[in-house]
């Protein structure tokens, strides 16, 4: 009878070692598609709140800011009206119209408006210079394309400006004129 | 039996897992990192919006102090011993005690922000504020005339530097002059004074000429909430006015990486005549009498105003707006132009959604003004009645000009004794249970401007009615029905006694008359608020015209007054200039000071009371009820509602001001934009 000769040092791994072995590679490979899938989840998770994240807080800083400047605001179905001066609402608002006094009794005013233009909404700024009476025709400035609605209402004697982002998120700011 | 077992291939080392795991494990960190920087970079943003916001509430909070800081350092510049501590009163203080305020209301003690690991983080807090000067946040924001770093720009005519400045100059109101050694106090503290007038080298936003009206001038109401006034409309005012320019944020760009901002302000005094046809520094009810009878016969065009205020019945202001300081409490039946003033009108909320929905927005005119307001609920605005009350009948001095730093003194300005170009002191009477005249010391201003003194004693150089002279001579005495002793005013008289005196001043000087007791007297008695029966009075005779009256005519005294018959009863035509049309109602301006008033002397005949004017109060307090139109007639019995006409008006032009008349400060600040 021949002998199979045996050395002292296991040449191979026997079937339930790689059993476990591959058994735990499974269980390491899911938990890493897992990950994976959580990482990426997580990331979609916060570009759809890039908007209240890193944009809004800038908008409202900005609209913080130029409200306070004002003494009087008035709220508008459209730039239209906002323009013209006539039609004030207190809901449904696209156009909020505010008036800038300077100490000797001029005036000078400016609208920031929700439009489409060119396709893509926009938040506007127009600003109409002390002494002037015709509004620009292009906005001064944009303050921001990345809303979808803006919403500027005052129902409770407080400027309510709600903010709809790309992916439907919605943020709501409140105050009023110094 | 045959076994089969795996191998090792020669060179197989597992690099493929090696890759595999690394690459897996640099996807997530990416992804990780990727989220990280996301999450600092919006917390930064936010951070950066929030500490604009704050910068934008603390120099609100800065601003209301200001409001009520200034007035308070200017009056007290204007007191005797001001100039004993003069630090008290600049800009620097005045600045530095605003942050005190706004740091008082909301500030985190250091210590605890400290405690807490936060010492070095940028509070939030309206009031938490790093600065260690006050010209770390403000600063004039033009050169001044005489060099020099200060606060503030001042609104007068030494100040051209700021007044040309391309950033300011065309957004400011006109320039005062005065003289350059209150310009170098204007500099440095709030100066009211009767030095600071109107120049016709600045005349913007005037509305008669700064020649012909240089103290008080037309001027449009400022559109601001508290409606005193109506907004845009022209009222009688001087505007004391300076210029300053607030930066935050700069001391600490470096940490905050945020780029300060400079805005630039003008913090206003308006001196402001009292002119509204009704005004209390006291609880005044308008609409009905104490005895709840209903205001008969009364128009009322133009604005009233109280500390407090409450309507009843029927209200109906043709003009002007309702305001008080604390609240207005009105009836159902209370109007503005035919518009109801409601009871809730100024309820939180209430006034926004108002303004909000006024659809009224032309070009220029979204103001939030509504037909009543309250004082206290409107932002940066102040309004201070400058009332001295009973203090007002008397004469105190105000020292040495350089013991306080204002050239004009505050008793000087804000009582109506010291004002009085002609005074009369009782010096002597018959006995102190009579307080019957028999001696008095005459005083009135010559054509240089001094005073002469002359005293008139009965039985010497004082005839009576019926002795020679006495017919013409303007001051007489008398016992009227109640038995009260009177010192009768001849007011047809005292327009030629005036003529006829030495270097006389003439009437458009000596305009005004200030009666009281001496006080020094063990017989002449200092009358009793109210009067008692044994308390002498004066009496106004022979007033019906005050054509001779050039420049108006003004009578204080502490005495009670009897208005004996008609007075000022004639129209002259309206000066020229004056802003009023020519064919208008016009009366030479006059104004009474007195503790009481009785209309008639008899106890018996009660005549109808025309009144057409103004009425104010020298009651002060909230607890103190002003009722306008109760008026007391000879007999003091209330004048029936039947027997008084009264037709309120408001100035029309500083034409129409009296020589002496009291005073109000509007204090508003306003940016420029």
């Amino acid at each position: 009878m021949k002998k199979h000769a045996t050395s002292g040092k296991a040449k191979g791994f026997t079937l339930i070692e790689m059993t476990i072995a591959l058994g735990m590679t499974l269980g390491i490979a899911s938990t890493i598609v897992g990950i994976l899938q959580q990482q990426v989840a997580f990331i979609g998770l916060v570009s759809r709140f890039q908007f209240l994240r890193d944009e809004a807080p800038m908008i409202d800083s900005l609209l913080t800011t130029i409200i306070n400047k004002a003494d009087s605001y008035r709220i508008y179905g459209n730039i239209g009206n906002a323009k013209a001066g006539s039609g004030a609402v207190q809901e449904d608002g696209r156009a909020l119209r505010l008036r800038f006094r300077n100490p000797d009794g001029t005036v000078s005013n400016a609208i920031i408006s929700f439009e489409n233009q060119a396709g893509k909404n926009r938040l506007n700024f127009y600003l109409q210079p002390q002494g002037q009476t015709s509004w620009p025709t292009t906005p001064s400035w944009t303050i921001s394309s990345r809303p979808t609605l803006v919403d500027f209402s005052n129902t409770s004697g407080i400027l309510l400006i709600a903010m709809t982002g790309p992916n439907g998120e919605q943020i709501t700011y409140a105050g009023n004129p110094d | 039996m045959k076994t089969q077992s795996f191998r090792q291939r020669p060179g197989s080392r597992g690099y493929a897992t090696i890759t595999m795991v690394t690459s897996i494990s640099l996807l997530i960190v990416s992804l990780m990192a990727y989220t990280l920087i996301g999450s600092i970079r919006s917390f930064d943003n936010q951070a950066r919006a929030q500490v604009k916001q704050d910068y934008s509430q603390k120099e609100d909070a800065i601003l209301g102090a200001l409001i009520h800081i200034v007035p308070n350092k200017a009056m007290g510049a204007m007191r005797q011993g001001s100039a004993s501590n003069p630090s008290a009163y600049t800009w620097d203080t005045i600045f530095s005690e605003a942050l005190a305020m706004a740091n008082a209301e909301q500030a985190v003690n250091p210590q605890l922000l400290n405690s807490l690991n936060l010492g070095t983080a940028i509070s939030a807090n309206t009031g938490d504020t790093e600065f260690t000067s006050v010209s770390q946040f403000v600063n004039a924001p033009a050169g001044t005339y005489s060099g020099g770093s200060n606060r503030v720009n001042g609104g007068n005519w030494w100040e051209y530097i700021m007044l040309g400045d391309a950033r300011v100059g065309p957004k400011i109101p006109a320039a005062l002059q005065l003289p350059h050694s209150t310009y170098l106090l204007d500099k440095q503290y709030p100066i009211i004074s009767f030095d600071k007038t109107y120049v016709s080298w600045y005349t913007k936003g005037l509305g008669l000429s700064a020649d012909t009206y240089p103290l008080y001038n037309l001027i449009q109401y400022p559109d601001v909430k508290f409606g005193y006034k109506r907004p845009g409309e022209y009222f009688v005012a001087k505007r004391n006015w300076w210029v300053f320019s607030l930066t935050f944020g700069s001391h600490n760009q470096e940490r905050t990486g945020i780029p300060s901002v400079t805005k630039d302000y003008v913090l206003s005094i308006y001196e402001v005549p009292s002119q509204i046809p009704l005004s209390a520094a006291a609880l005044m009810k308008v609409g009905k009498f104490a005895d709840g009878t209903n205001w008969e016969n009364v128009s009322l065009d133009g604005s009233i105003f109280a500390d407090k205020l409450t309507t009843e019945g029927t209200v109906a202001l043709s003009a002007g707006a309702i305001s008080a300081k604390k609240n207005v409490t009105v009836s159902g039946q209370t109007s503005v132009s035919g518009r109801t003033v409601s009871e809730g009108f100024d309820n939180i909320g209430a006034r926004e959604e108002r303004a909000a929905s006024a659809n009224s927005g032309a070009n220029n005119s979204l103001s939030d003004f509504y037909d009543a307001s309250v004082g206290g609920n409107v932002g940066r605005v102040a309004f201070i009645q400058i009332n001295p009350g009973t203090d007002t009948f008397i004469n105190t001095s105000d020292g040495a000009a350089s013991e306080r730093i204002s050239p004009t003194g505050w008793n000087a300005y804000s009582r109506a004794a010291p004002k009085a170009q002609m005074t009369l002191e009782v010096r002597s009477v018959t006995s102190s249970s009579d307080q019957m005249p028999t001696s008095i010391r005459f005083s009135y201003r010559n054509s240089s401007n001094a005073l002469v003194t002359t005293t008139y004693t009965r039985g010497s150089n004082w005839p009576t009615d019926l002795q020679t002279g006495g017919s013409t001579f303007p001051f007489q005495t008398a016992a009227l029905e109640n038995a009260k002793r009177v010192l009768i005013v001849h007011m047809d008289r005292l327009p030629a006694f005036i003529a006829g005196l030495s270097s006389t001043g003439g009437m458009s000087r000596n305009n005004s008359l200030y009666i009281y007791p001496r006080t020094d007297s063990s017989s002449v008695k200092i009358p009793s608020i109210p009067s008692l029966t044994s308390d002498m009075a004066v009496s106004l005779r022979g007033g019906n015209s005050l054509t001779a009256y050039t420049s108006g005519f003004s009578l204080v005294s502490r005495y009670r007054v009897y208005i004996a018959d008609s007075l000022n009863n004639v129209q002259v035509p309206a000066p020229a200039n004056s802003g009023i049309s020519s064919g208008t109602t016009y009366y030479p301006p006059l104004s009474i000071f007195a503790p009481e008033k009785r209309f008639g002397e008899s106890l018996s005949i009660q005549s109808p009371i025309e009144l057409t004017g103004q009425l104010s109060s020298l009651k002060t307090g909230s607890s103190d009820t002003f009722n306008p139109l109760e008026l007391l007639s000879g007999s003091d019995a209330r004048v029936p509602a039947g027997s008084l006409n009264a037709d309120l008006t408001t100035l029309r032009s500083p034409a129409e001001l009296p020589p002496i008349h009291m005073m109000n400060w509007l204090v508003t600040i306003e940016e420029i934009h």
